[in-house]
């Protein structure tokens, strides 16, 4: 399955980094989401989430670098999530974690809830130092 | 006496021949013939006289006059055989024959020549003198065995005289063992001279044969000689044969100079005729240089007309080109022609297209103002439904900081007066709350929450904290009809109650009633460090209901404490830097700035804001209500 990638750009500041592959199910949403039309962004990835699922049937490994989301992102997310713990329910073979930085209490917060309302086995994965999404953004 | 007188010829210096001086004279004589160990060491003899007196004075006058063995010597005296002193010849006196075995004992082995005179223990004599009163056959007898015992070596000379039996054998075998060295020897050499004298038979044997065969040469020479003889006979005979032919030769010479005569002439004939030749071909050369020289012209022409021909197909060419060229020209004339119609008619499309676009940017633009003034008004319609902040500000010394993302704000704060009681107690409901979403969505959003709490409370009058967001939370769901739409919104509230007690309470307490829908609320007591009541993980509205009920938290304050409630846009904000603002610094502001007025500290907090914020843009609605008790 062709893989989905969503790079940053210079205007594109309120969208998070997004790289789906279609081969080894290695995905990854990284940086800050926060943008006006979060239904159609997301819509996106669920849309390739679910062809995913339904065609490829194969393993999952999520990566959540996300350092910020807004409130209407926080729904999409929590809609991934909850897809991702459908898929592990039914048999398909899903890893998730979140890379966060532990000094931001209220992320983790926000990280733990989405966990809890998902029900998905998420890793929560506390870093210390850059990020990637952090380097790309001072480029600009 | 016989002997004496044989040996010793002259009795030199007029001795009386007395028989004392014939010992002490055979003594040093016949000691000569013996050899001492290292004897060339000693360098003077000693000789001792044992028991005779008159040896030992003629002994005495031979040491001053004579030499023994070339070294002088001299003659000591002994009375008894105890008084033996070591030296090198010892003579024994007569008196001391019977005893001389004590004598001879005390020279065992010690290279001292014992000389005895006459003595019949021949067992313990070396060198014993008989001559004297004996008529034996010797003049004095030799005890080889004893000497060797001595150390002592005696000449072989005297032992043929005077030697025993055993010596004499001795000798003789020694004598017979070189005898037959030599006649081993002998018998060699004779073995050696046989054997030449073979090889002399040899060669000479040889010789006899070389001479015959020198005779057999001589012979063979003879008969060669004569064979060269009769060769020279016949040589002569060849010569004379020659000297025949030789005359031949010379006539047939003749002969033939003549013959060359007659070739010189023909010879002269057929150089005239050369020349002849020579003259035609010279002419015949010339008419071919003439040929040359017109094919050559010949030639140069052909090239001139080539080159020609050459020159007239490059005008062809030429031609050709500008011909073409110029039908291109006209090619592109006329197109360029047509280009500049179409162009023509492109631009007038254009300007055609240009009035059309420029109408829709006018309308569009016209819309934008339209939206943009629609948005306006929905604000003043927002506005109308907040709070007023003046008549806030009569009640209470406080400040509310509400700055939208955009001109409609998805954040609104809230306020209710709960009355009066007759104590005297006074109650008041603040409250901020942050709508999914900002602008017009999250301005509708603001619109309906406004008017629920106000159903709630006001209407209802909900006093609780905690039951006012139970019952927001199903009012919410209900109007967002959420159980069946696809509507997922819905809001975080930061809700208080402030009770002031009655007239009979005279402290300063005020009591605080505040429940959180994932909102903390922060204060701050006078004289301390601020701190954060956690709100309940939980939303009002949303698609997923959490069935965590909302905790009340209760808490006594005093006046002069203040209380700050917030909506996630202050701490969601970043800096250029990426930096969140944070709930750190926040309360770090808090802190630091405890000592202002409300007034002062709202400026401050603006224009940290505004240095932390600029030049990043606004990401969410920022609202905060600080309140002092």
């Amino acid at each position: 399955m062709e893989n989905l990638l969503i790079p940053i750009t210079e205007d594109e500041y309120d969208k998070p980094f997004v790289s789906f592959d279609g081969s080894t199910g290695k995905c990854e949403i990284s940086g800050e989401s926060f943008p006006e039309k979060t239904a159609e962004f997301y819509g996106r990835l669920m849309e390739w989430l679910e062809k995913y699922i339904r065609e490829v049937k194969g393993p999952i490994d999520f990566v959540f670098n996300l350092s910020y989301f807004n409130t209407s992102s926080s729904k999409r997310i929590l809609h991934i999530m909850i897809l991702l713990q459908e898929y592990q329910a039914k048999g398909g073979k899903v890893k998730a974690g979140w890379n966060y930085d532990p000094e931001d209490l209220d992320l983790e917060e926000d990280i733990e809830d989405l966990k809890t309302i998902s029900k998905l086995d998420l890793k929560m994965n506390p870093k210390g130092g850059e990020t990637r999404y952090k380097r790309l953004s001072e480029d600009r | 006496m016989l002997y004496a007188s044989v040996l010793f010829p002259a009795s030199a210096f007029g001795q009386a021949v007395t028989e004392d001086w014939l010992k002490s004279e055979y003594t040093v004589l016949l000691a000569g013939y013996f050899t001492w160990p290292e004897e060339e060491k000693i360098d003077t003899f000693t000789i001792g006289v044992l028991s005779s007196e008159s040896v030992y004075t003629q002994l005495s006058l031979k040491s001053e006059m004579q030499e023994f063995k070339q070294k002088p010597f001299r003659v000591i005296y002994f009375n008894r055989p105890g008084e033996l002193q070591p030296v090198n010849i010892l003579f024994a006196g007569e008196k001391r024959n019977k005893s001389i075995r004590k004598v001879y004992n005390r020279l065992a082995e010690k290279p001292v020549l014992l000389v005895t005179d006459s003595c019949m223990e021949y067992e313990f004599t070396m060198l014993n003198l008989m001559g004297m009163n004996l008529a034996g056959t010797k003049p004095f007898r030799i005890n080889k065995n004893n000497i060797d015992k001595a150390g002592l070596s005696v000449s072989s000379k005297i032992l043929l005289v005077g030697g025993s039996e055993e010596d004499l054998r001795d000798i003789y075998h020694e004598l017979e063992l070189e005898g037959n060295k030599m006649r081993a020897e002998l018998d060699t050499l004779s073995r050696e001279l046989e054997g030449k004298q073979r090889e002399l038979a040899e060669s000479e044997r040889e010789l006899a044969k070389r001479s015959n065969e020198i005779d057999l040469l001589v012979r063979e020479i003879e008969t060669q000689t004569d064979q060269l003889t009769t060769l020279s006979d016949s040589i002569d005979l060849k010569q004379m044969d020659l000297v025949a032919k030789i005359r031949l030769l010379a006539n047939q010479e003749q002969k033939i100079k003549l013959r060359e005569n007659e070739i010189n002439t023909l010879n002269a004939e057929i150089s005239g005729k050369e020349m002849e030749i020579d003259e035609r071909s010279r002419i015949i050369q010339k008419q071919m240089d003439d040929i040359v020289l017109q094919t050559a012209m010949m030639k140069e022409q052909q090239k001139i007309l080539d080159s020609q021909k050459i020159q007239i197909e490059r005008q062809k060419m030429v031609l050709w080109f500008f011909g073409i060229l110029s039908v291109l020209i006209l090619g592109l004339g006329f197109v360029i022609f047509l280009a500049y119609r179409i162009k023509i008619r492109a631009n007038r499309i254009l300007r055609e297209k240009n009035h059309i676009i420029e109408d829709q940017k006018r309308n569009i633009l016209k819309q934008n103002e339209n939206i943009t003034a629609s948005i306006y008004y929905a604000l003043t319609i927002q506005q109308a439904i907040l709070p007023e902040e003046d008549k806030l500000k009569r009640l209470f010394d406080c400040f509310i900081i509400y700055m939208p993302k955009d001109i409609v704000s998805g954040d609104f704060y809230w306020f209710s007066r709960r009355g009066r009681k007759k104590t005297g107690e006074r109650s008041f409901c603040f409250a901020v709350v942050d709508c999914t979403g900002h602008g017009v969505p999250g301005g509708f959003l603001s619109m309906i929450g406004s008017r629920t709490l106000d159903s709630i409370v006001n209407e209802q009058k909900i006093e609780q904290t905690d039951e006012i967001l139970e019952l927001m939370d199903k009012r919410i769901r209900q109007a967002l009809n959420q159980q069946k739409s696809d509507n997922e919104d819905g809001m975080d509230v930061c809700l208080c109650r402030l009770t002031y007690p009655g007239d009979e309470v005279k402290d300063d307490t005020v009591y605080l009633s505040f429940s959180g829908a994932r909102r903390s609320l922060y204060l701050i007591r006078q004289g301390q460090d601020a701190e954060i009541i956690r709100g309940v993980r939980r939303t009002i509205g949303g698609k997923y209901f959490n069935p965590t009920p909302f905790l009340k938290n209760e808490l006594a304050l005093k006046k002069g404490d203040r209380i700050y409630l917030t909506s996630d846009g202050l701490t969601d904000q970043h800096s250029p830097q990426r930096e969140k603002f944070g709930t750190g610094r926040f309360i770090n502001f808090l802190n630091t700035s405890s000592s202002l007025g409300m007034k002062e500290q709202q400026s401050g907090l603006e224009e940290e804001i505004y240095r932390f914020m600029n030049p990043e843009i606004q990401r969410d609605d920022i609202t905060i209500m600080g309140i002092k008790l």
